[in-house]
């Protein structure tokens, strides 16, 4: 595949493997940070967490002893080493308003988020990068015209009033997706695997219920999706423009190499690239952006029981999904910028470029 | 990007300039779009208690007897759950998205500036160290997570929601401008400077500050729309501005309660933020072609 | 290229037809005889755990307590046949229990459960249990258990309508590692999913925040009379945990859901119940909004300025969109309570003089102070109030600001006097059938503070009052000190109260009931108080 010589080659893989490593390291020690920064926000929260959960009939001496069982009277640092020693045994606390295990919330809501955000992956990737291509390659027809101001009202609307846009004229008028939730009330789910509706209901062979989550989950997935579809097309539409300006297309043009070949082999790679650091970092801030059209949706989603655990002042599961989020976030980044450093040095090489 | 000018060159723009890059920016007819509706929206915003039919409706007034009535010719575009007039508190409802993005970003920019010039310049001191790994917290979570967590804490009102966002917000600009002046610390002109003796102050703030203006501004104005949708999102959850103060956030989760049968409440105020965001992004990417040398 | 774009064509067109077609197929067919019934997000099922008017619903089904409330305000017997203080002395109870009781599981209900029951209640600490206080409960006989007070309280029969006896034998079966020593968690996490309670129903599944499911006990103590032709016992239910309004208005209308149990639809969702047929309302439990003004921060601490807010709000502007539900509110607590006396001004008007005459004689100048109102972020009734007293009030040229801080925040800012805003809102449910409900937590000098008493009021007459009502057996008597106790707290002005409104519970037409209305929170929604009628739905 590579055309480099196996000295390049042996160069760029020492350097990439501590590269890798050092930006690993690196996003440990800042996520290491963030939870110190993330406790102490969440302990400095006005507010009791323990008369919170016990509501406002409990006696004194009951959130007194909560109090003493959730280590709310000591000082920070020796709360922030016991919830550490925990996490480290895998043990995240237990949520004040589900009043279960977090790690149990997280293995319930991560799933339905995840599909979610594969689901608007899968929709932006496809019809956006469609749209893009055609808008790009037919420049200044009908089509492009009309991408590019769907690109300019796609970025601007927020996606929570995209998501009530589409409740409203797919749901409601037309009655062609159903509003909420993940399937109809009176469909038992699936048999857990993957956590992901769909796929386990494939593994059940309940077809039926497949079709019912896949058409609950089309209406959010496409309102999380919308925004990426204008920003991601977009680009891709201008590198696609950019590119056909280049020499070594117009010389395969005159060559006489059929244009279905040349866009294929030689046009969508490059124009590609640009887009596809941009497509990481999107699906990452996914995941913070949902939460809005959870809410609409209803659907039970991660995004929402964070913003419910920052409103009720559930301390564990704050940091819990601030941490993740985090997680998510930066492995996005170094994967991306992994792959962008790998993808543009052997083009690069390949071209015969600088 | 444009092309990289010393403090000298600098002196000459003048009028020159802002006549070129009015013609640059004007031969988008989208962007010159944008600009109208951003003055339009600006001089609403500023006027409104003289030009809303009911500008009363956007305080301290009930009338459970006119609630939930679709739009009329008395009122535009209906009434919400109190009785009050959508088509007024939308239009003070902008007055607060623009304070919010005009406040957020006067208090998170200077300091992001200048934290990113100076970490740029004192290159492998700890205090490059110290800032870039605060700037990686902040960086590590989308903007809105920490905005929330922040906001949460503190008592919902106008204030202190902008106080959460500009708090998150500055690390944006450190690493911006911590990127170019890294690259620009290297060039001629800040050498020569250098040699004539020139102060590090005047080297940051008149060499290499002027070059990052650009990016600067189409950040600038990309994220004022940013910053409204984050604004709206907090509001959306209860954590900005108080009733009876009408936040555009606000009313759409007040109205999307009435969904589907008092749509109005709700879809209003979602077409108000598009617009204006939408106003906001068209002027930066009039802005893009101004500093732009390459033509797509 | 062309190949292509016809390609996506082709799979969009598909996948468009696929759901249309879907669509036109409809969703799949949900049980007969299935009940489904809205809850609230988390039902904690654990009667020792169960705090919220959501889990007693839940909790009332799977569990029976000892006494149960009348619709008349008073408790009748039910696992309990008997009871009656020994001595004298309101310190020192017996309860003989009826016999032949079974738990779900088929074994018998003893002196030993209750026993094992109210230990239980008492150590884990938390739930209602803080109402007992401290109680060492001794099994006389097979079927009489001794209740030992810490205090004399005449009312703890009427608290026990939030004891709910468990299977002793079943849960120390299924205790895990905890911290009760031999009693290890006390069966805390087996309880969450199971439950070993003596109710009509039996919880068959329970997932957190989604759904709970339950089939009818068939064995149940009190035995399953028949109502008429074709009203039959439910035999499944199946709670739900939805909170968003225009979802519940698509259930109900589409016949999904038969009981909406949570009542918190806006007038307009009313509305639509009402234009509906098929739905009806009923009208459960009384709710009444209480706005406390608190006494200790200016500029509220006046009695006279109190007074003028009493008759500066308007009170009809939001109750006449609720027409036909909701009243004016005339006391402190429901009327259905014995010993309820109207309290003045009656009737509620808003009569902007008076309320300027009060102004003038208190010791503020309206332009100089303002007027701190708090209510829970979210809860749209509750701005709603909030917005109509603030225009009412700028009327009189009194300013009032207004906040809606998160949950969390809204308890601790009541706290301590200091950071108690001037108003803060909350409507509060009865939770055992007697006066005492309100009056105990609301008014005594000991539970001043907190969102239950956040008007600060701290009188020692009161709390003797209030004492001395605890510990008099005579039944003849109490109503005599509650009205001297009501006519106290009225003439403080501790608080206004905009509207008294029933919690509205929308059923299908099909489902028969409720055979009986409770005050409290809870026995409605027990089913065994429901029929359904098949050949109607």
């Amino acid at each position: 595949m590579l055309s480099a010589s196996p000295y390049t080659r042996e160069l760029i893989n020492n350097k990439m493997g501590k590269y890798i490593i050092l930006r690993l390291l690196q996003t440990v020690f800042v996520l290491f940070c963030l939870s110190l920064l993330i406790f102490f926000i969440a302990r400095v929260m006005p507010g009791d967490p323990a008369r919170v959960a016990l509501g406002p009939l409990a006696t004194r001496e009951q959130v007194q002893e909560l109090r003493e069982e959730m280590h709310l009277d000591k000082p920070f640092f020796v709360q922030y080493y016991f919830w550490f020693i925990s996490v480290l045994q895998g043990d995240l606390g237990k949520s004040l308003y589900t009043r279960r295990p977090v790690t149990t919330d997280l293995k319930e809501f991560i799933p339905a988020t995840l599909e979610l955000m594969i689901f608007s992956f899968l929709i932006s990737l496809i019809i956006g990068q469609v749209m893009g291509v055609f808008a790009g390659y037919f420049r200044d027809s009908w089509f492009d015209n009309l991408f590019r101001v769907f690109s300019y009202i796609g970025i601007a609307t927020p996606a929570f009033a995209i998501a009530i846009f589409f409740l409203l004229i797919f749901s409601y008028i037309l009655n062609f997706a159903p509003a909420v939730g993940r399937l109809s009330l009176g469909l038992k789910p699936p048999p857990q695997i993957s956590g992901l509706l769909i796929l386990d209901s494939l593994f059940a062979r309940q077809f039926n219920t497949a079709f019912e989550a896949f058409k609950h989950v089309l209406l959010p997935a496409t309102s999380l999706a919308v925004a990426n579809i204008a920003q991601e097309g977009r680009i891709t539409r201008s590198s696609i423009i950019a590119n056909l300006q280049k020499d070594y297309i117009i010389a395969h043009i005159v060559y006489g190499i059929p244009m279905r070949s040349i866009i294929f082999k030689y046009l969508l790679k490059p124009s590609l690239i640009p887009t596809v650091s941009i497509m990481g970092l999107d699906f990452a801030c996914l995941i913070a952006n949902a939460f809005l059209v959870e809410t609409i949706f209803m659907w039970p989603g991660f995004s929402r029981y964070g913003v419910i655990a920052m409103l009720n002042k559930d301390l564990n599961a704050i940091i819990a999904v601030v941490l993740i989020i985090g997680v998510a976030y930066s492995l996005m980044n170094v994967i991306v910028d992994i792959i962008v450093s790998f993808l543009d040095p052997r083009i690069r090489l390949q071209r015969g470029g600088i | 990007m444009s092309k990289k000018k010393s403090f000298i060159a600098t002196l000459s723009i003048g009028r020159y300039n802002l006549s070129r890059a009015w013609y640059k920016f004007s031969r988008n007819p989208l962007s010159v779009f944008g600009l109208i509706i951003f003055f339009l929206i600006i001089f609403v915003a500023v006027f409104a208690p003289y030009i809303t039919p009911y500008p009363e409706h956007a305080g301290a007034y009930t009338n459970f007897r006119e609630a939930s009535k679709p739009p009329s010719l008395t009122y535009f575009f209906g009434t919400d759950s109190i009785g009050r007039d959508i088509f007024t508190r939308v239009i003070f409802g902008y007055r607060f998205s623009l304070i919010l993005a005009v406040v957020v970003l006067s208090l998170s920019i200077p300091p992001g500036i200048i934290l990113g010039l100076i970490a740029g310049y004192y290159q492998y001191t700890w205090i490059e160290v110290t800032i870039m790994r605060i700037t990686d917290i902040f960086i590590a979570v989308p903007p809105l997570v920490l905005a929330l967590a922040i906001a949460a804490m503190l008592s919902p009102n106008l204030f202190n929601q902008m106080m959460a966002i500009s708090f998150v917000w500055w690390t944006w600009y450190c690493r911006l401008v911590y990127t170019m002046t890294i690259s620009l610390c290297h060039e001629d002109f800040v050498y020569e400077a250098k040699l004539i003796g020139a102060s590090n102050t005047h080297i940051l703030l008149r060499e290499i500050l002027p070059n990052c203006v650009a990016p600067i501004l189409t950040k600038m104005t990309l994220d004022m729309g940013l910053v409204i949708i984050v604004g709206a999102s907090l509001s959306f959850i209860g954590l900005g501005v108080q009733p009876p103060k009408s936040d555009l956030g606000t009313m759409i989760a007040n109205g999307a309660r009435g969904l589907p049968t008092e749509w109005w409440a709700a879809v209003f105020p979602a077409i108000a933020i598009t617009l204006i965001i939408l106003a906001f992004n068209l002027v930066g990417d009039g802005l893009q072609d101004v500093f732009a040398v390459e033509e797509v | 290229m062309k190949m292509r774009r016809y390609l996506s064509l082709i799979i969009a067109i598909l996948i468009i037809g696929f759901c249309g077609f879907c669509n036109l197929v409809g969703a799949e067919k949900i049980d007969e005889n299935v009940v489904v019934i809205n809850g609230m997000p988390v039902i904690q099922p654990d009667p020792a755990l169960s705090m919220d008017w959501y889990d007693m619903q839940a909790v009332f089904n799977l569990y029976s307590p000892l006494v149960y409330p009348t619709p008349e305000g008073t408790i009748r017997p039910h696992l309990a046949q008997d009871w009656g203080v020994v001595d004298g002395k309101p310190d020192h109870w017996r309860f003989t229990l009826r016999q032949g009781v079974k738990f779900h599981d088929g074994s018998e209900l003893t002196s030993e459960d209750v026993v094992f029951s109210m230990d239980r209640f008492i150590t884990m600490g938390k739930g209602f249990s803080g109402m007992l206080g401290k109680v060492n409960a001794i099994a006389v006989d097979k079927y009489v258990v001794d209740f030992i007070l810490e205090k004399p309280n005449t009312v703890f029969p009427e608290i026990l309508t939030l004891f709910f006896p468990l299977n002793k034998h079943l849960v120390l079966e299924n205790i895990q590692a905890g911290k009760y020593g031999e009693f290890g968690d006390y069966g805390e996490n087996w309880l969450m999913t199971h439950d070993a309670g003596s109710g009509s129903y039996i919880m068959a599944s329970h997932k957190m925040g989604e759904s709970m499911e339950a089939t009818r006990f068939k064995e149940y103590f009190l035995g399953w009379e028949n109502w008429g032709p074709n009203e039959e016992p439910i035999e499944r239910l199946k709670f739900i945990m939805e909170t968003e309004t225009s979802t519940l208005m698509l259930l109900l209308k589409s016949g999904q859901l038969q009981l909406e149990a949570n009542g918190a639809f806006s007038r307009q969702a009313l509305k639509g119940i009402m234009d509906t047929k098929g739905l009806h309302l009923n009208q459960v439990w009384p709710q009444v909004w209480t706005v406390w003004m608190n006494t200790k921060v200016p500029p509220t601490d006046d009695v006279h300025f109190r007074k003028a807010i009493l008759y500066a709000y308007d009170y009809e502007a939001i109750l006449r969109e609720y027409a036909p539900f909701g009243a004016q509110e005339t006391g402190i607590y429901p009327s259905t309570l014995p010993g309820y006396i109207v309290i003045p001004p009656q009737p509620r008007q808003q009569n902007l003089e008076k309320a300027k005459e009060e102004l003038a004689l208190s010791k503020y100048n309206p332009a100089d102070v303002k007027v701190v109102f708090h209510y829970c972020g979210g809860l749209e009734a509750e701005e709603e109030i909030c917005l109509q007293l603030q225009a009412d009030l700028s009327k009189l040229g009194v300013n009032v600001e207004i906040v809606g801080p998160t949950w969390p925040q809204y308890a601790a800012e009541c706290a301590t006097p200091e950071t108690t805003p001037n108003l803060t809102i909350f409507m509060f449910p009865l939770n055992y059938i007697s006066a005492d409900s309100f009056i105990y937590y609301m008014y005594h000098p000991n539970n001043v503070g907190g969102i239950y008493a956040a008007h600060w009021y701290e009188d020692e007459e009161l709390g003797q009052l209030i004492d001395q009502s605890r510990e008099i057996l005579d039944f003849e008597k109490r109503p005599e000190i509650y009205r001297r106790i009501q006519e106290k707290i009225a003439s403080q002005v501790l608080a206004f109260y905009p509207y008294e409104i029933p919690a509205l519970f929308t059923s299908q037409d099909y489902l028969i009931g409720p055979k009986e209305t409770f005050s409290v929170v809870g026995p409605t929604v027990n089913m065994h108080n429901w029929r359904i009628n098949l050949t109607q739905k």
